[in-house]
């Protein structure tokens, strides 16, 4: 619990800065763009890593989501929000790529990522079994975690992304870890 | 605050105001059930943070690289000097081209003038050609003078200057020629050594 409030600490500070940048990338300056660009391609990568499941889909989608945000910066009507607004950006692309790719199904087929980057403080059986864990979750469940365990964003910001109402929010993010709970319970031990 | 109301996952997030969470923590401690559900939830939190965000294989496209260069419409529609430009640009060629467009045709008018001679105008003509000519005399003659002046006075300067160049060669050289002398005579005394 600790680790998420740092997390969402560190999103405050960062979206103060964030706003300055913001309104000088929105006046052509590059150089703010591109410290844009550095600070949050990781996040964005990651996340849509977790939406996917494949690297090449996830960085293609990386990079379309800061084009189209540069595209669309003077349309950011709230410059404070600029991380919402480019998740939002990030999860339209995502489910894109989804109707392009599987034009009959609403539904994403999560296929975790493969063992090579398990060097974490935690066991790489725990790793698998997080990651297993996730895969039992349906598209929706998945990203409602990864927008709050692995993003840290408010329950208000994660409605403002997924243009959803707030209950609808909770709903799917409780019976996530509802099934997470029981995914997760043989290896607590 | 009613139990059902109580909302754990909130509170195991991070979420939720001051007193929802204070009610949580009272609830916690009250109740062992919950207390075990809340632990078995936040280890499967703990978990789920446990996997760790990969490291973006590659480089994004930079602003500066070439696909990322907004066309010349984008730049100009971003900036709002340059569209307030545009748009008083475009004002001032419309009023002009409805000026020349509607310019009202001249008609012509009939005046009556008074008769003039042209004895009036040659005389006319005659005296402001002389008075231009007096005008540009008397400059001219000034203008000579000025630079007649001026070319004496740097002509006066200059043989003033020949004149002491000449006195002070003249000068060096009698002094040659009298060590010339001196040392030919075999005297070791009388001049000082330049």
């Amino acid at each position: 619990m600790f680790r998420l409030q740092l997390r969402s600490q560190n999103l405050i500070f960062r979206e103060v800065e964030d706003r300055d940048l913001v309104i000088k990338a929105a006046k052509g300056n590059v150089d703010a763009f591109n410290l844009l660009v550095s600070r949050h391609e990781k996040r964005v990568f990651n996340y849509l890593l977790r939406l996917v499941g494949n690297r090449e889909d996830a960085l293609d989608l990386t990079q379309d989501v800061f084009l189209k945000a540069y595209q669309n910066l003077t349309k950011l009507s709230d410059v404070g929000r600029f991380s919402p607004w480019l998740f939002r950006i990030a999860h339209n692309e995502a489910y894109s790529l989804l109707r392009r790719h599987r034009p009959d199904t609403a539904e994403l087929i999560y296929d975790p990522p493969t063992a090579s980057a398990k060097e974490g403080m935690f066991p790489i059986e725990m790793n698998i079994a997080v990651e297993r864990a996730l895969g039992h979750l349906t598209a929706d469940q998945r990203e409602a975690v990864v927008l709050k365990i692995y993003q840290g964003f408010k329950f208000e910001e994660m409605a403002e992304i997924l243009n959803l109402p707030l209950s609808t929010i909770k709903s799917r993010l409780y019976s996530a870890l509802d099934v997470l709970k029981g995914a997760l319970a043989p290896v607590k031990g | 605050m009613d139990h059902s109301q109580i909302d754990l996952n909130a509170y195991a997030l991070g979420e939720g105001t001051p007193a929802e969470r204070a009610a949580a923590a009272a609830h916690l401690a009250k109740s062992p059930e919950a207390a075990l559900d809340f632990e078995r939830l936040q280890m499967t939190l703990t978990a789920l943070q446990g996997l760790r965000d990969e490291e973006v294989p590659r480089r994004i496209a930079f602003v500066s690289d070439p696909v990322f260069e907004p066309s010349l419409w984008q730049r100009f529609w971003s900036s709002g000097p340059r569209v307030a430009f545009g748009a008083a640009a475009m004002l001032a060629c419309a009023i002009t081209a409805h000026g020349f467009l509607v310019r009202p045709v001249a008609q012509p008018v009939l005046t009556t003038t008074a008769q003039i001679s042209q004895a009036d105008v040659d005389a006319v003509v005659q005296k402001a050609v002389q008075a231009i000519e007096v005008r540009t005399e008397n400059r001219v003659r000034q203008e000579v003078s000025l630079a007649v002046n001026k070319t004496e006075k740097r002509f006066t300067q200059e043989i003033q200057m020949m004149a002491a160049s000449f006195q002070e060669n003249d000068t060096l050289l009698r002094k040659q020629m009298n060590r010339m002398y001196v040392t030919n005579a075999g005297l070791s005394v009388g001049f000082p050594k330049e």
